[in-house]
């Protein structure tokens, strides 16, 4: 492909246009001279004349990086109160208010005072940038989110700040500040580098020659990972073709193992690699999670929706199965999946993993397996765990079961043979495994087998055969209940997933029918929040957007729920920033209400706000569904816009069309008359003798007949032009037919006055309505033939400048004084010296034709005397 | 001796009588109809040489009358408008109207048009071999064109533009029946090019370029041709 990406063109234009870039000064450690290079570059843009502003600069009393600080505005930082410690916290408020062109903002990975309006600095760098300001900052290749394992692994220091890759992705520049290990050893001899007084022993250990060199190499790659990516984004902007875009999109399941989190870390550093897109897919099977679990998995989707994967939730027990339909769906090139541990008895009897399974299944698509760190093959895999997992209710349920069937059989043996009582049992394992685990099954089905060989298979009492063939009955028992067993419990779970996959359905469909039938907006809103309600069991209500984007606090659609300013401001917020706030956000999570968006075409139309009447965390079914109810409510109000912007427009050219017939219509009644009285004229003076003095009453009368003409288009075109019912009709007009009609138009000047035109060599063209121009210019051409000085030539000048043609007219007068220059083309104005009539229309009606055939006029003084106007009209090059 | 009858078909009795006075003066004969469709009945019964179709009718647009004129009858149709109307009089032009004219006109120019239109609808089909006006000849047989005597080289688009423009000598044509005739297109982009032709042809057979006379610009409608 030769062409541009119109994606990357438009992302390009997009970041440049509106958001501010962000540059980040990176280093292997602490110390390596970060911020004092930021406020060195700082200095310089500041003499190049930027608005530069200091946000937060960690300087840690380092004298020489103090002094760079000198004569750099600084924000005052805000003060926090937290638990009887004050904090001090960069000032974002301040910062968008004083709204510089860039500012400094130190130590990126910085985790904000509990309280603050977001949880991590980053978050408050990307607002900035949102508010279309540059950002320089600073981070160590330990805090970048995806590098968290390599450096576990090289110093055994688990890192708690980081920062996700996505953002660094956002800066347009990494700028890698880079220092040997013995140089840094060197300035930390010096107490050159500042360490905190708790971490002075992990920094010995830190420090180590071996580690720094493992930090540098990384913080190396990822420079030039950078470099690599804004080279290729720059190629496809060029359109250039470069040998990168690769069109893959990578799969990676998560589950809720911490081997997932690596298996997401690892699949976006595969999916920065090879530019592709990347998903995370969650399969839910009907197995009940732990609370643990739950969290995990959570902690695992967020991780993967920060590091920019699309999350995919679905239902389902065939784990490979479902990962296939998905990655065949959702076009797919590669799917990662961790290499599965084979226990010895899967490999005894040949059940293949979930890695065989997905091999067996994938087709055309990649696999790839990586495999476990030893840390991680400790931590059971999900199924085996449940497996073993008590849940005494179950069993207890499942002895009970036993202990009945057992009775039963005990009654009945005097009556039925042995074998009957065997069928007895058999019919409790069926019956058990229809409500119970499988686990529970189990257990039943070998606690029945046991009893009854000891209580009913003669020998009685003993757990020995008298025959072969009892034994075999036996045998069959206990093989026949397993598999019973496991067969119910599996199609019962398989009833409970399609039962909750129905209700979902259900309750989205229910959303949907109601939608539908509701007639305006405001119902469909009303609807929505209910259902919204009836999911999680909370108010809600929605703000709509007036035209200015500001949400229309006075009528809140839902449920009323009492909000403070600040809750307003949340508001606010989130539609000037377009993205959710609040409780399960990014920003001010600690907040009790939740605020979402609704955005259709990128513009937010309304935000939702709502309170949960209990305290439980969202589970993932009810965040899937409500993010399926908020996109609903999107397309409703998207669809809501479209009706009403055509309704508009309908309205408008109903409007339209009445004007153009009422305007015909008195464009008739006036010209009319007109005609009569120029035609009766017209014949007084053609067909009849008259004296000499009548004859020029007459010929007066005719005159003000043509001025009154002349006055009524006028009036008319401004009409027209008011009630914006004239569109230009553009054509190439040669310049010299629009001079020759205007002159015409113009008609002989009554006193001795000539009029001489000048043009240069060969036809001219000017894109533009001919009839417009034609008038615009008689009218500038009528102006000058009243306030030129009786006697003197009026000259019309046509020069082509720049491409551009020049129509001007001058005339000999004294022209007009300066303060009055720009007030001529103005509606109605007339020159305190104005000899004879006019409405002061024409020029005023002039500019706005030749506004409308985008060109400009403009009026200018000459010297020693004369006044000038000048019509300027685009050129068309003609072939 | 009368030139012809002329229909006038408007609605306004001041307008009909002032035209009756100043069409009399001029040796026509006048009839009068004050809606389309006696307009439509006149042309049948009284067999007019010529009509003035007012475009601000009260029973049926002006254009349809038209229409259902040309559809029995071939008298010289001369469409009255108001300014501002240059989409309705290209549409009647290119639909069998002669020639237009806008309110308020004068006594003089509506019987030098009323005259010019009848006299070439006496002379259609017949076609002179030889044009000669003003020192601008073109021979039709050899395709020749000179100008003052001296011959001039025209570009064979250039020359069917010419003769196309001769042919219709005092009419008013508009682009599209232009590029129809030369271009033998309906492709409305290429209007732009009859423009240019227009006044590649201008700079070779006018007297003086900057003052076309020949070839006359009739603003949002088209051009004429005229005899100097």
């Amino acid at each position: 492909m030769d062409r541009p990406d119109p994606d990357v063109l438009l992302a390009r234009v997009k970041a440049e246009d509106h958001r501010g870039k962000l540059k980040i000064f990176f280093g292997m450690c602490p110390g390596v001279g970060k911020t004092y290079a930021m406020l060195q570059e700082a200095r310089q843009r500041q003499a190049e004349g930027f608005r530069v502003m200091v946000g937060v600069a960690m300087t840690h009393g380092r004298p020489e990086t103090q002094a760079l600080l000198e004569g750099l505005e600084q924000v005052p930082l805000k003060k926090v109160n937290y638990r009887g410690i004050t904090l001090e916290e960069m000032d974002i408020d301040e910062i968008l208010k004083r709204h510089p062109q860039l500012v400094l903002v130190d130590e990126l990975a910085h985790t904000n005072a509990p309280g603050s309006r977001h949880p991590k600095r980053y978050q408050d760098v990307l607002e900035i940038l949102a508010a279309d300001i540059d950002v320089f900052s600073t981070l160590n290749v330990q805090h970048v989110d995806s590098r968290r394992e390599d450096i576990l692994a090289v110093t055994r220091i688990s890192v708690g700040e980081t920062v996700p890759d996505t953002v660094l992705d956002e800066a347009s520049e990494i700028t890698l500040v880079d220092l040997s290990p013995q140089a840094l050893h060197q300035r930390l001899a010096e107490g050159k580098v500042y360490v905190p007084d708790q971490a002075k022993a992990a920094a010995v250990n830190f420090f180590k020659t071996e580690n720094l060199t493992a930090l540098r190499e990384m913080a190396l790659r990822l420079t030039t990972a950078h470099v690599n990516r804004n080279l290729r984004s720059l190629m496809m902007a060029k359109g250039l073709s470069g040998p990168f875009k690769s069109g893959e999109r990578i799969l990676v399941a998560v589950g809720v193992t911490p081997y997932s989190e690596s298996l997401i870390r690892m699949t976006r550093r595969w999916a920065g690699m090879l530019d592709a897109s990347w998903i995370a897919l969650h399969v839910e099977s009907s197995m009940p999670l732990s609370e643990e679990h739950k969290e995990r998995l959570m902690k695992n989707l967020t991780l993967a929706r920060q590091l920019g994967a699309e999350i995919i939730h679905r239902l389902g027990d065939d784990l490979a199965q479902v990962i296939v339909d998905v990655a065949n769906k959702e076009n797919v090139t590669q799917i990662i999946c961790g290499k599965s541990v084979e226990t010895k008895w899967q490999r005894l009897w040949g059940i293949p993993t979930l890695a065989d399974r997905l091999v067996e299944l994938s087709g055309q698509i990649d696999v790839h397996m990586v495999r476990m760190s030893s840390v991680e093959k400790n931590f059971p895999a999900k199924p085996q765990e449940l497996f073993y997992k008590l849940r005494p209710r179950e069993y207890g349920i499942s002895f009970l079961m036993f202990a009945i069937a057992t009775v039963v059989n005990l009654i009945l043996q005097s009556w039925v043979g042995y074998e009957a009582t065997g069928l007895i049992y058999l019919l409790t394992v069926v019956l058990s495994g229809s409500f119970l685990g499988r686990s529970a099954a189990f257990m039943l089905a070998a606690l029945s087998a046991l009893a009854w060989d000891f209580l009913f298979i003669p020998p009685k009492f003993m757990l020995t055969f008298r025959s072969s063939y009892d034994m075999g009955l036996l045998g069959m028992f206990f093989i026949t209940g397993l598999m019973m067993g496991y067969v119910t419990s599996k199609l019962r779970r398989q009833k409970e997933i399609e039962q909750k996959q129905r209700q979902r359905s259900e309750s989205l469909y229910e959303l949907t029918k109601a939608l539908a039938l509701s007639t305006d907006i405001t119902q469909a809103m009303r609807v929505a929040t209910a259902q919204i309600n009836l999911l999680l069991s909370s108010l809600s209500m929605v703000f709509m957007l007036d035209e200015n984007e500001q949400p229309v606090f006075a009528h809140p659609i839902g449920d009323v729920i009492e909000m403070t300013e600040n809750q307003k401001g949340m508001v606010q917020w989130v539609a000037a920033n377009k993205k959710a706030a609040g409780r399960f956000s990014d920003t001010l999570p600690q907040q009790p209400l939740m605020y979402l968006p609704l955005m259709s075409s990128g513009q937010v139309r309304a935000v939702a706000v709502i309170k949960l009447l209990n305290e439980k965390p969202l589970d993932l079914a009810q965040r899937t569904l409500l993010e399926s109810f908020t996109a609903l409510m999107t397309v409703m109000l998207e669809k809501d816009q479209l009706l009403k912007i055509s309704h508009e427009a309908k309205m408008k050219e109903d409007t339209q069309n009445l004007q153009s017939a009422l305007l015909d219509n008195l464009s008739h009644e006036l010209k009319t008359p007109l005609t009569i009285i120029s035609g009766y004229l017209d014949a007084l003076i053609l067909f009849h003798q008259w004296p000499k003095d009548a004859l020029e009453l007459l010929e007066e009368c005719r005159l003000a007949c043509l001025r009154l003409t002349n006055g009524v288009d006028a009036v008319l075109d401004l009409t027209k032009l008011d009630v914006g019912n004239l569109r230009p009709n553009f054509a190439w007009c040669e310049v010299k037919d629009i001079v020759t009609q205007a002159l015409k138009q113009v008609g002989t000047p009554a006193d001795e006055k000539r009029i001489q035109v000048d043009y240069p060599q060969g036809p001219l063209y000017a894109n533009a309505d001919f009839y417009m121009i034609t008038q615009a210019l008689k009218n500038i051409i009528h102006n000058a033939l009243i306030h030129g000085p009786e006697g003197e030539d009026i000259y019309i000048h046509v020069r082509v400048i720049d491409q551009k043609i020049r129509i001007s007219v001058i005339d000999q007068g004294e022209g007009i004084s300066k303060e009055t220059l720009n007030k001529i083309f103005d509606k109605f104005y007339r020159g305190s010296k104005t000899r004879k009539g006019g409405l002061g229309l024409g020029l005023s009606i002039a500019r706005r034709f030749v506004q409308l055939n985008e060109g400009e006029i403009e009026a200018e003084n000459l010297s020693p005397q004369g006044f000038m106007v000048t019509i300027t009209l685009p050129m068309v090059e003609k072939e | 001796m009368s030139k012809g009858t002329v229909l006038v078909i408007d609605d306004e009795p001041q307008i009909q009588k002032m035209l009756g006075i100043i069409l009399a003066h001029a040796d026509y004969d006048v009839v009068h109809a004050d809606n389309g469709e006696k307009g439509l009945a006149a042309v049948a019964y009284k067999k007019p040489q010529a009509v003035l179709l007012d475009m601000g009718l009260p029973d049926m647009e002006g254009f349809d009358v038209l229409l259902r004129i040309r559809e029995f009858s071939d008298p010289a149709v001369i469409v009255v408008s108001v300014q501002g109307q240059e989409a309705i009089k290209v549409k009647c032009l290119e639909n069998g109207a002669d020639d237009y004219i806008t309110k308020p006109f004068s006594a003089l120019e509506l019987t030098a048009r009323l005259s010019a239109v009848l006299r070439r609808k006496a002379s259609s089909g017949i076609m002179e071999d030889v044009f000669d006006n003003a020192g601008l000849r073109v021979e039709f047989n050899s395709r020749g064109v000179t100008l003052n005597g001296k011959p001039l080289k025209l570009t064979s688009i250039e020359y069917n533009l010419l003769s196309l423009l001769i042919k219709n000598t005092g009419r008013v044509l508009t682009v599209r029946q232009i590029l129809k005739e030369v271009w033998a297109t309906d492709n409305e982009e290429r209007a732009n090019s009859v423009r240019v032709y227009l006044n590649h042809l201008r700079q070779k057979i006018e007297d003086n370029p900057a003052v076309p006379a020949r070839i006359i610009n009739e603003p949002g409608i088209g051009y004429r041709f005229n005899l100097l």
